[in-house]
């Protein structure tokens, strides 16, 4: 599995990231208000690898917040329409966390495939994923529950992992090559290798399992009802973030910006904590209180991602 | 606000859609919020949502001489009327 493996001394990194940002957009977490966030960065020295998780994922950067599908003007009986135009750079998510490199392969099975959303494939076919593993997990993670791991090169086209005074790098596909012939990567040594299997096991054996039944999906079916949901709801306020936050929701609402004639037809987040996103036009909603939304996004989210095998 | 003809409030991250939904938010609150603080530690990024909130609480006490969460019985101020309640601030048109 290391065949591809290369190595980047610390002292190097820097220059490497420099050599990034002459022709890429390159986002990296960056310390900004007392938080940790990804944004796309202009110096290298803004760049921050020591660090939990950021507070967003980076699905904005391939499904942003607020996009514009098309641009329309209505005149005389005709409509001039707008389409916008692609990203001109590559962007690089440089830094990100394993389970947020995941998310994106999980995005893809929404917004790729057949009928795959062209808006997305464009930003995501200009995107590299170059991850770090994590060797301090937070005691809340669980992502080795879900399928991924602390040290999953998963989702990553380069998975960098910290081996104290190096970082080791996994090649997860051919999107990189460009990127590997720069002067800062060597050749993985068998000692690197050996040390960096041993970092992947001991983290991954560091962090507690969730208590998850094994047949979850038909567990959580026959719990539809249990009482249990009006407890866990009670703490929830209902105010959607955690969809915000969240890797792999990706509901959008698409709505006109308009004033006249003249405006932009856009595609929004939407969240399933909202009242309105499950409300029909009969007035009936069957997801009436915070109870069913807090119980429809945890039961959906545990059972659906978890069954699948990305 | 949820209806979409008109549109009262935009959808997108637009800062005039975002301040709208903020101050219909905290108008809606006002004398119904107890300052409970549940807000605040939910919210991801630290931003003081109770800002507007406690001038509201403030203005609530003074205009209106209540407090909410101290009471089971008392209606809340915004959701009730009295003929002495005090209507200075209500213009001719």
């Amino acid at each position: 599995m290391f065949s591809s493996a290369r190595i980047v001394r610390k002292d190097r990194l820097e220059g490497f990231l420099e050599r990034l940002l002459e022709d890429r957009e390159v986002f990296a977490p960056v310390r900004k208000g007392g938080l940790v966030t990804l944004e796309m960065i202009d110096s290298v020295r803004d760049v921050i690898l020591e660090y939990e998780n950021t507070k967003e994922s980076p699905k904005a950067a391939v499904f942003p917040q607020r996009e514009t599908l098309f641009g329309y003007q209505a005149e005389k009986g005709k409509v001039a329409l707008d389409v916008p135009r692609g990203k001109e750079k590559e962007q690089v998510l440089f830094g990100i966390r394993p389970c947020d490199a995941r998310g994106l392969l999980l995005l893809d099975r929404v917004f790729g495939g057949d009928c795959g959303d062209p808006y997305y494939a464009e930003k995501r076919a200009k995107t590299l994923v170059l991850s770090l593993g994590c060797v301090n997990p937070n005691p809340t993670c669980f992502c080795h529950s879900m399928g991924g791991g602390p040290c999953s090169p998963e989702g990553s086209d380069l998975f960098f992992l910290d081996l104290g005074d190096r970082y080791m790098v996994e090649v997860g596909s051919d999107k990189c090559e460009a990127l590997l012939e720069d002067e800062a990567f060597e050749d993985a040594d068998e000692k690197s290798l050996a040390l960096s299997e041993k970092i992947r096991k001991e983290t991954e054996a560091s962090m507690t399992p969730l208590a998850l039944n094994e047949n979850l999906k038909e567990h959580l079916g026959r719990l539809f009802d249990d009482p249990a949901w009006n407890a866990l709801a009670e703490t929830c306020l209902g105010c959607g973030i955690c969809t915000y936050l969240c890797p792999t929701c990706h509901c959008f609402d698409l709505c006109d910006e308009a004033a006249g004639g003249t405006g932009e037809r856009i595609r929004v987040w939407d969240s399933c904590q909202f009242p309105l996103f499950t409300q029909q036009a009969s007035g009936f909603n069957p997801r009436p209180t915070v109870k069913e939304r807090f119980h429809g996004a945890s039961s959906n989210v545990l059972s659906t991602w978890i069954s699948v095998k990305s | 606000m949820d209806t979409t003809l008109p549109q009262w409030i935009g959808k997108s991250t637009d800062t005039s859609d975002t301040m709208i939904f903020h101050l219909v938010r905290a108008y809606h609150l006002a004398g119904r919020c107890v300052a409970c603080g549940a807000c605040e530690r939910a919210c991801p990024v630290g931003v003081d949502i109770r800002k507007l909130n406690r001038k509201l609480l403030k203005d609530v006490r003074d205009f209106f001489g209540y407090e909410a969460g101290l009471s089971l019985d008392e209606a809340c101020p915004l959701a009730t009327f009295r003929p002495d309640d005090p209507e200075a601030f209500i213009m001719n048109p």
